[in-house]
């Protein structure tokens, strides 16, 4: 089913078109963005808990040129905008004595363009009886399955995305719709906690509740087989890494190092490497929000540039970065369609969207045959990159020991997975032939700026150190 | 006046109480490469969080469902009224035990925030260049935000603060440049000094090493990990933990090894999280929750307190760790590995296991001390032993020591 643009904003674009029509009369670029994101978030663990989705916006965000870009974001428009712009962003812009970083213009050519999204079941088409019907079935199946279940979440979440972009040439208009869903089963035994999870996501409607039913017994029995983990001895060992371990590996390596806002501040080490090797000949990268169909898949980002495919790494070359629009100008270079906003009310940067390696022609089984001592990781918790020195961390839920080319009974958790970059990259010997993405977690700039991404890949072996 | 036209749409059959929290944020924001100005930009945005509630009986019992959801200004009457209609009818569907919303009147009561400086001075002062290291880029942002919260039992309260929050990576050259990255979080300016620790340690990473490998020393956490070691602890004692039994801890019982006290507090001076009301509307209050390492109050907001059956001490706005008696040079005597900054440290609240790669620190092997940098630490603080250092530190909305000595934890080091 098709995902339909929000009356709201269809409702606001001749209001929006007169606003940059006043004010294109004084400046040589201006653009908004209209947003409204709406979604809702269903829990059900002890209690049951129905809210919004901490994704939803509704609001604008106006783009002028003055030499340089000032924006001012609004949420409600009235006869003051173009006052309140002039109020406080350009007349404290006039008062700033210093340096200011110069840019050029943006020049655009015509653009027009709908996207609507495609869904199988559109999420407000069930109603929230049933989305809680079949979410607390989850949890008593999972307390009926285990002794030591000490609490079960079930999480539904639906967002459905409207966006508008319009300037003097473009007008982009898009719809879509995706869902997420999340297990997680905490154990207790003595003293000892531990917990496993289970996560969905995609472009999909609220067929993904049906998706998420088969995980239960999964996520309970491996939170379970966790209790009697122990912690590992750090030191550098072989490893397999799961696709979901491999896609923050990209993600983190060269997804935020290739970011090209970083290129502009002189952050990213990854300019002195541009055509050079950074990791095993086996590794191909990709970014882009039409690289795969995941959570963070686009018609056009928050600059009103259209998504692309960028490969980052092909064969072990560092090939190129992703960028936002205002770094491409600064840097002479294309932009990406990575240019996003955390929601109307914040920055554009360079942003990832869905990142991964590409898979190769190794067999599982044979890459953990090949291993004389060493871990299976898997299951990622969080990840932290350091784009100018290349130092890369990884929370890693739990690895399983192998040893002389099988996996033992031996459980590791937590493992922090820690390293340089290119000899993390460079120690790939072996990737498999599967692909898989996964869009559960949420992607920041620092400590701030959350965007939805997701990351994936192979099964892929490596040498990290683990701690 | 648009609460008033909400809750006019709130008093109907099918709700049987209402709260509505309106957020205003102004905000001005500034964007520097090295010291040029990169963007500026500003804000105005206005939200109306609201929660019906709806209670029904079954089986006896009376249970209270809910739904949240956001009004937008321009939202017309009739939009409004369609979405409280669907959230009537999906409350019908959460079945959690009956609790009450806030019922203690307070006089509208409307606080003013002292002005802080203003952004075009803050910036005017900050410290972009000094011998050997500057600062790659930096951002500023400057909100104002205004609360009311309202609801249907004539609670009408307000907060107004201000939240400053300052962002910069610190840069110097050695071999090859390294970087820092830093936050500050204040409702008024940064302290200077604050600053210039940062520019001194960007210095240090200049001339760090590879950490080495080395085993059973303590390791001292300095600086913004602190607050979050002391996750562990505060989470435990969270009405909204033990209620969902992810802690098992009682009153009266010791919690973890080390020595500390620590106090919920909602009026820390300089913090942006300090707050009159929290969203419920509900007057926080200051409480003693842990004394010498033993439990003595759960905190709760009013639903987890009255499912638990104790005072409830409102939503949780800062934490704070009485400072200990050593002082922080006293840790460094003998072998010690010191962190000052990690790419992210983390403290998993539900299992206690914590950990971070070191971006920098300074290993004492008991007669020299060198700046390192690389591998990392971890552990599990239900497994440690800690003492608190003397000196004390606000970081984010934690308020305590700005050292913690912690020994059993473990170190990644290289060969």
């Amino acid at each position: 089913m098709k995902v339909k643009l929000s009356e709201f904003l269809e409702e606001k674009i001749p209001i929006l078109e007169e606003i940059i029509e006043k004010l294109s009369q004084k400046y040589r670029y201006v653009s908004i963005l209209g947003s409204d994101v709406r979604g809702k978030r269903y829990l059900v663990t002890e209690d049951i808990k129905i809210s919004d989705s901490n994704w939803n916006e509704r609001g604008f965000v106006v783009r002028i040129y003055d030499g340089l870009y000032l924006e001012y974001s609004f949420d409600e428009i009235d006869d003051s905008i173009v006052d309140s712009l002039n109020e406080k962003v350009i007349k404290e812009f006039e008062r700033f004595e210093g340096p200011v970083l110069e840019c050029p213009l943006i020049e655009e050519e015509k653009e027009e363009g709908v996207f609507e999204g495609e869904v199988e079941i559109l999420p407000e088409t069930v109603d929230a009886g049933k989305k809680i019907k079949m979410l607390s079935s989850m949890r008593d199946h999972a307390y009926s399955i285990s002794e030591s279940l000490a609490n079960f979440w079930a999480i539904y979440e639906e967002v459905n995305v409207s966006k508008v972009f319009l300037s003097g040439k473009k007008h982009l208009n898009q719809s879509y719709v995706w869902t997420q869903g999340y297990l997680q089963a905490i154990v207790r035994k003595d003293e000892k906690t531990k917990y496993s999870y289970e996560g969905y996501s995609g472009m999909k409607g609220a067929e993904i509740l049906e998706e998420m039913v088969s995980g239960v017994d999964k996520v309970v029995k491996e939170a379970e087989s966790l209790i009697d983990s122990t912690r590992i001895e750090p030191g550098e060992y072989d490893v397999i890494c799961s696709p979901d371990v491999a896609g923050v590996i990209a993600h983190e390596a060269f997804g935020h190092g290739v970011e090209m806002d970083m290129f502009v501040k002189g952050r990213a080490k990854a300019v002195e490497y541009l055509g050079r090797e950074v990791a095993s000949k086996l590794v191909t990268m990709h970014d882009g929000a039409r690289a795969a169909k995941q959570v963070a898949s686009y018609f056009f980002d928050d600059e009103g540039v259209i998504g692309k495919d960028t490969i980052i790494i092909d064969k072990g070359i560092l090939k190129g970065g992703i960028s936002d629009l205002i770094s491409s100008l600064r840097l002479g270079t294309k932009p990406t369609g990575n240019g996003r906003r955390e929601s109307f009310e914040r920055k554009a940067y360079s942003r990832m969207t869905n990142t991964f390696f590409e898979p190769g022609n190794d067999k599982l089984d044979d890459m953990i045959s090949s291993i004389k001592h060493g871990y299976f990781l898997e299951k990622v918790s969080s990840g932290m990159e350091d784009p100018k020195n290349w130092g890369i961390q990884c929370w890693i839920l739990y690895g399983r020991e192998i040893k002389d080319g099988r996996l033992t009974d031996r459980i590791v958790s937590p493992i922090l997975m820690t390293g340089y970059v290119p000899d993390l990259l460079k120690s790939i010997s072996m990737v498999s032939e599967d692909l898989e993405l996964s869009g559960v977690g949420a992607c920041g700039k620092g400590h701030k700026e959350f965007v939805k991404v997701s990351s994936g890949g192979p099964y892929i072996k490596a040498r990290a150190r683990l701690g | 006046m648009m609460v008033e036209l909400i809750a006019e749409l709130l008093n109907r059959d099918g709700i049987d109480d209402w709260k509505i929290l309106e957020r205003k944020v102004e905000g001005e924001e500034f964007f520097f490469v090295k010291d040029s100005l990169d963007m500026n930009r500003a804000k105005r945005t206005r939200k109306f969080f609201v929660t019906i509630y709806h209670d029904f009986e079954r089986e006896g019992k009376l249970y209270r469902g809910s739904s949240d959801f956001t009004i937008y200004p321009g939202m017309k009457r009739e939009e409004i009224k369609s979405l409280i209609e669907d959230n009537i009818f999906s409350s019908k569907f959460v079945e959690n035990l009956y609790y009450p919303v806030v019922n203690e009147k307070h006089t509208i009561s409307r606080t003013v925030p002292l002005d802080p400086e203003s952004l075009d001075r803050i910036i005017h002062d900050f410290p972009f260049k000094s011998k050997d290291v500057w600062v790659n880029s930096s951002e500023f942002f400057l909100n104002r935000v205004e609360e009311r919260i309202v609801n249907s039992k004539g609670v009408d309260v307000s907060n107004a603060f201000y939240r400053l929050y300052v962002e910069m990576i610190t840069t110097a050259k050695s071999k090859e440049e390294v970087e820092l990255y830093w936050s500050f979080e204040r409702s008024y300016p940064v302290v200077r000094m604050e600053i210039e620790e940062a520019i001194m340690a960007t210095r240090e990473r200049a001339k760090a090493i590879f950490t080495p490998e080395v085993k059973d020393i303590p390791v001292i956490l300095s600086g913004e990990s602190v607050g979050e070691f002391f996750k562990y602890p505060l989470y435990k004692t969270s009405g909204l933990y033990i209620y969902e039994h992810l802690s098992n801890v009682k009153k009266g019982e010791r919690i973890l090894n080390g020595d500390f006290t620590m106090w919920i507090d909602p009026h820390v001076e300089g913090s942006a999280y300090s707050l009159n009301y929290d969203e419920d509307g509900f007057l926080c209050k200051k409480v003693k929750v842990i004394e010498d390492s033993k439990v003595m109050n759960i905190w709760a907001d009013v639903r987890y307190a009255y499912y638990l059956g104790i005072e409830p001490t409102g939503h949780l706005t800062n934490f704070v760790v009485e400072s200990g008696k050593e002082s922080e040079s006293s840790f460094e005597d003998g072998k010690y590995l010191k962190v000052l900054s990690f790419s992210d440290f983390q403290m998993d609240p539900v299992t206690g296991d914590f950990g971070g790669e070191i971006r920098l620190g300074w290993y004492s092997d008991g007669r020299k001390k060198v700046a390192v940098t690389g591998g990392s630490i971890s552990g599990n603080i239900t497994k440690c032993d800690f003492a608190l250092s003397a000196e004390s530190q606000l970081t984010g909305n934690f308020k305590g020591p700005k050292s913690v000595r912690i020994t059993g934890a473990q170190i990644g080091g290289k060969m």
